[in-house]
């Protein structure tokens, strides 16, 4: 990926662009949206708290929960194939696709095959895969990269979506959103209706009856799993409740924070491939799981985050999403969760600033639907950031310095006017970096303006 | 990698036992306490807030409506002896309504084309083995005669639903279903498709169905 390498750079690129103030102004809608549909519903903390047992008992039991997971598949006529990376997921699923060149795989969102690039990748080995959640199929033919775990083009106008149709799919320009997606459904129709594969994810596998379930308001998600003649549906390792009550729970809490809606439009159980009998369904139905990552996370300080049921209410309330947007970022999971599972899944010390990409206001563990303590682990994870290699220490001797400087008026004032900042004082301005070696604190950071004057002098004339 | 070398893996991180939380068994499921309502008054209202619209005519009389409006004759259907309305399809037949084959052909190799058929139907019809009144949804399952295809694909689904089978909540649904043994798909729909996608502007009928229509009986 050709993009600056730190949080710090991609988030001041991403800033020079329009697209964070259509995150910001999408996200803030959503928050409405979420804070409706909790004040609906009376039971709503009782169930948190019940999701939340459901999803740390079955991470605390998940070794035996996915091997009666695949017990339960294979009764019901399904295949389980297990994945310790990226590279053998891809593998696997590419086998079960076929070895001929040329397949039609359509796909439903799911953030997993985004982390192991699996399009890039069946795309490569020959076959043609077209993404059917109409968000990733702007993502696709814009060749872009999701924004939001919910809402993939957050980041695009309707005039950008009207001229990205109208180049890739040869139609009159339009910006009305019910005309595009109308455009939308006819072209994708033929690509369900014949496709030899459909590859979905998996919100949750349910380990008692080999069931995996997917959510999907525009229906695609359904279409993907019933129409196919092979269903491959991709789950992270930890996705998983022990019963169909509990995957019951966790959808009621999912909708209401992902959308604000009691339930999505389409909640999809698929057990197994179709029976004897049932007029039509995959003959063929593989899961593939996947841990990439995940056990290291599992065995970390951080393996809280594994609790997590994707809905992204932690990234529509975090101040700092709601600034930069998500593809400063720069992987798949944005925002306060993906501070904390990107360093944990993918090499920590490529990802290390992310942790440090949070005030650690907390608004994201008020929201969120499992109760995370999503703050505790940003702490751990720069706890173990500062342990391994701190590329922030910096930060001592630049307090220290700090310290003495400002304990002193002259030396202040003798200090910036060295740097030449004493005029930026007085117009008021904040500092946006300093010099020498207190400069790596504001690489992460704005430094704020001295007061006009000292506190002692403004008690005196104020109290 | 084999399963249980997967597994043996996933022991050992569960054994550095840094998951926070209660880790003794699993208590029996709590189901939401809501409050005491008409269930089929509420599923009315819960179901219109979603646009969907609420028939309580005779099916054969809705449907026939419904097709002359579309100004087409062709629909998608479960077979008769699992709709709850009595000699539905011989009526729509006598009325000159056609349905189309729902049962895959045997031969894998026709699978594409015969679905291609379904490209321009625009009326499907299936029935609710349960509705919730809190969400306004149906459940639609598969199964012997029950074809999955006829309740997403058209751009309009005609959901027959017996009032006798109307339950509170989804939890409330699911506690009484009896598992681990499931239908090979349980499909819970509430409302018509629709996308915020592009500027989070509401729009309908995205992929599956942009209109339902609950005829209850």
């Amino acid at each position: 990926m050709s993009q600056p390498v730190t949080f710090r750079r991609r988030a001041v690129f991403e800033m020079g662009t329009a697209k964070p103030a259509a995150v910001g102004r999408a996200a803030r809608r959503f928050v409405g949206k979420r804070q409706w549909a909790v004040d609906d519903f009376t039971p709503m903390e009782e169930t948190r708290d019940r999701g939340r047992q459901i999803r740390l008992h079955t991470l605390a039991n998940l070794h035996r929960y996915l091997d009666q997971f695949a017990d339960s598949v294979e009764r019901n006529g399904g295949r389980v194939l297990w994945a310790a990376d990226a590279a053998e997921a891809n593998r696997l699923i590419s086998e079960v696709v076929g070895r001929k060149q040329g397949s039609l795989v359509i796909k439903s969102k799911s953030m997993v095959t985004e982390e192991l690039e699996l399009l890039h990748y069946l795309e490569d080995q020959g076959h043609t895969v077209v993404e059917t959640d109409l968000g990733e199929f702007i993502v696709q033919i814009a060749e872009d990269h999701p924004s939001h775990i919910i809402a993939p083009v957050m980041h695009l106008t309707r005039q950008d979506v009207g001229a990205l149709f109208h180049e890739q799919l040869d139609v009159p320009y339009t910006d009305d959103p019910p005309t595009l997606t109308q455009i939308a459904r006819r072209h994708l129709r033929r690509f369900f209706l014949s496709a030899d594969v459909g590859i979905s994810g998996v919100n949750m596998g349910i380990a008692e009856t080999g069931s995996i379930v997917t959510i999907t308001n525009e229906g695609n998600g359904w279409l993907t799993t019933a129409a196919p003649r092979t269903h491959i549906a991709v789950m992270g390792m930890e996705r998983l409740v022990p019963t169909f009550s509990d995957a019951a729970t966790i959808v009621e809490i999912l909708a209401r924070s992902a959308t604000g809606q009691r339930l999505s439009v389409y909640t999809n159980f698929v057990t197994g491939p179709r029976r004897p009998g049932d007029p039509d369904g995959p003959d063929e139905f593989v899961v593939v799981v996947v841990d990439n990552g995940r056990s290291r996370v599992l065995a970390s300080d951080a393996s809280e985050i594994l609790a997590c049921i994707r809905c992204g209410a932690c990234l529509n309330v975090c101040p700092v999403f709601r600034e930069v947007g998500g593809h400063a970022y720069g992987q798949v999971y944005p925002g306060p969760v993906g501070a904390v599972l990107a360093p944990g899944l993918a090499d920590f010390k490529e990802w290390v600033d992310l942790p440090y990409a949070s005030s650690l206001c907390g608004a994201c563990r008020e929201v969120c639907p499992v109760r995370i303590d999503i703050p505790r682990l940003l702490v751990n994870q720069r706890v173990r950031a500062t342990a391994e290699n701190d590329p922030f220490r910096w930060m001592g001797p630049g307090l220290a310095a700090f310290r003495q400087i400002g304990k002193r008026p002259a030396l202040w004032k003798t200090a910036l006017a060295a740097a030449g900042l004493a005029g930026r004082v007085r117009k008021g301005e904040w500092f946006h970096r300093l010099p020498f070696h207190t400069k790596g604190w504001t690489d992460t950071r704005d430094f704020p303006p001295p007061a006009d004057q000292s506190f002692r002098r403004w008690w005196k004339e104020n109290r | 990698m084999e399963r249980r070398e997967f597994l043996s893996r996933i022991e050992k991180a569960v054994g550095a036992d840094t998951v926070p939380g209660p880790s003794q068994a699993h208590p029996a499921p709590s189901i939401p306490d809501l409050p005491e309502v008409d269930l089929i008054a509420h599923f009315i209202e819960a179901f219109q807030e979603l646009d969907g619209r609420v028939h309580h005519g005779s099916p054969v009389e809705v449907i026939s409506k419904i097709m002359a409006d579309r100004g087409v004759d062709e629909y998608v259907a479960w077979d008769q002896e699992h709709l709850p309305a009595d000699s539905l399809l011989d009526e729509l037949s006598n009325r000159g309504y056609r349905r189309m084959e729902t049962v895959l052909p045997s031969d894998p190799n026709r699978r594409v084309a015969h679905q291609m058929g379904y490209f321009e139907v625009k009326v499907g019809i299936s029935a609710a083995v349960a509705a919730l009144a809190e969400s306004g949804s149906v459940v639609v399952t598969s199964g012997k005669g029950r074809s999955r295809l006829a309740s997403v694909i058209p751009e309009t689904h005609v959901v027959l639903v017996p009032t006798r089978l109307m339950f509170r909540s989804l939890s409330h649904w699911a506690a009484q279903v009896e598992s681990p043994d499931l239908l090979a798909n349980i499909m819970v729909v509430t409302g018509p498709s629709r996308t915020g996608d592009i500027e989070l502007t509401l729009t309908k009928g995205v992929h599956g169905p942009g209109e339902i229509h609950a005829v209850l009986l």
